[in-house]
Formats: structure tokens, sequence, C-alpha cells
């Protein structure tokens, strides 16, 4: 129960650095403190690569205008 | 070994009748995919060593963009295939290179004597599977349209937060509430990593 809060803690934390880091204001203070936070805890390493897999995946799949719907059957 | 399956699976279809036309169009846009990473070999690389500064580099990361737009192939019929190979590239350089950042300051910290983390080594190329890549797309599929447009803009698209807030009128802070609720979702889809 615990364990799931703090988790859950470190899940929603790295998923801000994820995101703050694809903002082009992500500096040289913020890469820092991104190393201290990821320096911290197992947890957060773990979270970290999780959320960066997860940005992996996301980047991959076609937007919807660019993805063609299957063809539709003939009538 | 990839070039037999995509043969093999043409007769097949000449073979059969209509129904299995899909799988004509899906196999053809597979090969359109290799036949553009071999036609714009170098462009690419060209991109991706903007971004790292080293060819080697470039050329790894090239060569792991391929594997991860073969799978991708597998589950999305793109329409501008170039467009979107030149971005996984860009993604992937851009991915590899914060990781080499972020792995040599990891090591700055530690010899501080702050606290020493243990090193995860070089940064390594994630693998992905079709199967990954169906459920996330699915999961985004299901977002409500406004969140999937945010979600795109910014991950896509490359807009910043507020220029998002501006183009959907809505504030900034429910953009960053946007963005997270869809990587949330994508999660729940993932299942435990």
């Amino acid at each position: 129960m615990t364990d799931d809060v703090r988790g859950n803690a470190a899940w929603r934390q790295a998923v801000d650095w994820i995101v703050r880091e694809h903002d082009e204001s992500f500096d040289d203070a913020a890469r820092r403190a991104l190393l201290l936070w990821l320096a911290e805890a197992a947890a957060h390493r773990q979270a970290y690569e999780e959320a960066r897999r997860l940005w992996l995946l996301t980047g991959m799949v076609p937007t919807a205008d660019e993805q063609d719907e299957p063809p539709p059957g003939d009538h | 070994m990839r070039m037999t399956v995509i043969q093999g699976s043409a007769v097949f279809v000449q073979l059969t009748m209509r129904l299995e036309d899909l799988r004509v169009h899906a196999d053809e846009k597979l090969r359109d995919l290799v036949d553009i990473f071999v036609a714009h070999r170098s462009q690419l690389c060209t991109v991706a060593m903007k971004i790292l500064g080293s060819r080697d580099k470039a050329e790894d990361v090239v060569q792991d963009a391929y594997l991860k737009v073969i799978e991708a192939g597998e589950v999305f019929v793109v329409r501008q295939p170039t467009a979107y190979i030149f971005r996984i590239v860009r993604n992937l350089a851009i991915d590899h290179y914060r990781r080499g950042v972020l792995e040599s300051g990891v090591f700055a910290v530690a010899e501080e004597g702050r606290s020493v983390p243990s090193s995860t080594g070089t940064p390594e190329a994630i693998s992905i599977s079709s199967q990954q890549l169906r459920s996330v797309a699915r999961a985004l599929d299901q977002l409500p349209e406004r969140t999937r447009r945010a979600f795109e803009l910014y991950r896509m698209d490359g807009h910043t937060q507020r220029e998002i807030a501006r183009m959907l009128d809505v504030s900034p802070t429910l953009v960053n509430f946007m963005i997270r609720d869809a990587l949330d979702h994508c999660r729940l889809a993932l299942g435990p990593a």
C-alpha cells in the first residue's frame, strides 16, 4: 500500500521530468535537478525509465492525420 | 527473412481474394519503409549526427530506428512514411543524446559525494514490440479528442504547452494536465513494466 503510494508519487514525478525535458526551456539547472532526483532513489530511476519508454512509444504512433484508416470494404 | 515473409504472403494473397487486400496493402507499405531507409540513409545519418555529434552514434541510432520502424510497419499504415521515418530517427537521437548527458552527469553527481546511484552504464536502446505499439496506439485513440490533440501537438508537432493553450483556447495548466493524462492512460494500457 505504502509502496504503491510511493510508486505512484515517483511515477508522477517521472512523467513531470520527461514532459519538462521535452520543453525547450529545459536548461542545465533543470538537468542538474533531474540528476539529483534520479540519484535519490532506485524507485525514481525505475519510474523514469518507464516514463522514458512510454515517451518513445508514444512518439512512434503516427498522428491521427498521418495514419491511413484501414481501407473500407468494397460495396 | 523479412523479404521471404513479404513474398510468401504476396503469393498467398494472390491465391485468395479480396479480403486479403488489406494484407497486401500492409506489406507494400512495409517494403516502402525499407526502401526509404535505403534511399535516405545518409540524410538520416546526418539528422542524427547533428543531434549526437558523432558519426558512429548516428549510425547506431539509424540502425535502431530501422528495427523500430519495421516493427511499427506491422501495426500502422503511415500516410507519409518518409516524414515519419525522419521523425523517428530524430526522436531516437534525442533520447540517445539525453541519456548520454544523464549518464555522464550521474557520475559527476556521484563524484561530489552527494550520493552514489547505481549506474545503468551507457544508454541502451529501448526495445519495443509491435504489441506495445498497438496498446499505446489504442490507448491514444481512446482519449477525448481534445486531450489527444493536445498530446500530439506537444509530442509530435513540437509545440510548447503555452502555444497549445493558445491554439486550443484553454489554460496552460489544463494542457499540462491533458499531456500527463494521456501518458497515464497509455501506461495503464501497457500494463506492468
